[in-house]
């Protein structure tokens, strides 16, 4: 008779996938593998640079969740597109929402950032309201900003343009960065990197980076940018060296939704000097301008008082 | 797992310990980035959601078993995982449940008796070898090499279940 032989491991292994192992072999088992776990620990001579192993791993599993269609291009096409937006107008109005089911985003005190199915990337800035599908489907990518302000890293998708609906306007990627803001009155569309195309009720204007469409009593208006205000309030921290009020006020606006109301366009001039962490509250930051310029800030909702 | 957000994070916060891990088991670096790569893609196709508080667990379980899977199909140096299973065996033989003791013991009482009762002083009594020298008025040379040569046949012992297999189902019908 030929003697089978079988390693003690294997026969516990061999059991336990079959599910016939005891509660004891199981344990054994388990604590053996957890003492394993326990006890690892990267080392570089052997299993070679973390940062270039960790791509490496993330890579193959974005490669395979596209193939299987479930996750499109997740990091990779990243910034294909980026806009600001600034929004406000007619935050009631409702997209014709086909088959997807609809999720919206919502920000109170501080600003958030979503990413998609299709792996683009929104900035959403405090005190606004986003809405998008769980699931992109058809042609066009639909989304809608319902309220506030928002910046835009739309990944790349020749096939499937990324449509932005915020009050009237529509705002069409071409293959791009930009910031949208809605306020009450008017609609802003700020371009960063790449081509955008807004539109509204028969008018229509193709964006460069660094350039601003500005909807305002039914009109749209192509401007340039002030480049200074195109710093990533969304990301980072920011330091405003000598800035004038007006400067800091427009960021403000941006990355907290909110609307400044000076009577006294005097003070707009005033240098100022300020730091705004990434997730400072609106509260944090005014005390700060305050104690550099004794000026009053009441807030009042989402408007912002200026004595 | 609907949540990129979640989802990144997770990797971000997990992906280093479980390489290194499953690297510990197989000693075969492709072959461990590839069991991370399935377990991520695993738990982002997953229909059900993980528990946020139960997700170190839950990869450290889907690996496991990556690995065990990766075992029995013979892709990686089997006798590194089993050298390690049998220092874990030998090493925690006092705390191991004694109902898997009974297959060490089925083990042990094929040593001859004085290399069984220096072994049993040893691993289960935690004794030193000056302690096991004195108690049986041996001298400490005859202590380590019946330990050693003790240890020796308790390892071939777990390489090789084959025949002792029956008397652990024997064991069991009782």
């Amino acid at each position: 008779m030929i003697k089978r032989l079988k390693h003690s491991l294997e026969y516990l292994i061999d059991k336990s996938a079959k599910n016939k192992t005891t509660q004891a072999e199981e344990n054994l088992l388990n604590d053996f593998v957890l003492s394993e776990y326990q006890n690892s620990n990267w080392d570089e001579t052997s299993m070679g640079n973390s940062n270039e192993v960790s791509q490496n791993i993330y890579e193959g599993i974005q490669l395979r969740m596209e193939k299987k269609k479930t996750f499109k291009p997740y990091f990779k096409y990243i910034a294909a597109a980026s806009i600001l937006f600034l929004a406000g107008l007619g935050f009631l109005f409702q997209p014709n929402v086909a088959n997807e089911k609809q999720l919206t985003f919502k920000t109170s005190d501080v600003p958030k950032s979503i990413q998609l199915s299709d792996g683009s990337k929104i900035y959403l800035a405090a005190n606004s309201l986003f809405q998008y599908p769980e699931n992109f489907k058809g042609e066009e990518r639909k989304v809608c900003l319902l309220k506030g302000n928002a910046f835009f890293e739309v990944a790349k998708d020749k096939k499937h343009p990324f449509i932005i609906t915020s009050g009237e306007i529509k705002t069409r990627v071409l293959g791009t960065s930009f910031h949208i803001q809605l306020s009450k009155s008017k609609c802003e569309v700020i371009v960063v990197t790449g081509k955008v195309n807004v539109s509204s009720k028969g008018q229509s204007v193709d964006l460069m980076p660094y350039e601003e469409a500005l909807f305002s009593d039914k009109k749209i208006t192509k401007l340039p940018v002030d480049k200074s205000l195109l710093i990533n309030w969304y990301t980072a921290d920011i330091a405003l060296n000598e800035a004038t009020l007006q400067q800091v006020i427009t960021i403000l606006q941006y990355k907290y939704g909110v609307t400044f109301e000076c009577e006294n366009k005097t003070f707009l001039s005033i240098p100022v000097t300020v730091f705004i962490e990434k997730n400072a509250s609106l509260e944090s930051v005014l005390k700060q301008i305050n104690y550099i310029t004794n000026l009053k800030f009441n807030v009042y909702d989402e408007t912002v008082k200026v004595n | 797992m609907k949540n990129p957000e979640f989802f990144e994070k997770t990797y971000t916060k997990y992906w280093k310990k479980l390489t290194a891990f499953s690297y510990t088991m197989t000693q075969d670096n492709d072959l461990a980035q590839n069991i991370v790569q399935d377990v991520f893609v695993d738990l982002w196709e997953r229909k059900s959601d993980v528990e946020i508080n139960a997700i170190e667990p839950y990869l450290f379980r889907a690996v496991k078993n990556q690995v065990f899977k990766h075992y029995q199909n013979n892709k990686f140096d089997k006798t590194i995982l089993e050298d390690k299973f049998e220092d874990y065996v030998i090493d925690h033989f006092a705390t191991i449940d004694p109902e898997v003791m009974d297959l060490l013991y089925s083990l042990l009482e094929k040593l001859p008796e004085k290399r069984k009762e220096v072994l049993l002083m040893y691993k289960m009594q935690d004794m030193t070898i000056d302690q096991i020298a004195d108690e049986l008025g041996i001298s400490k040379q005859t202590v380590k090499n019946q330990i050693s040569s003790g240890l020796k046949q308790l390892r071939e012992g777990l390489k090789d279940l084959a025949w002792i297999a029956p008397f652990i189902i024997l064991q069991q019908k009782f």
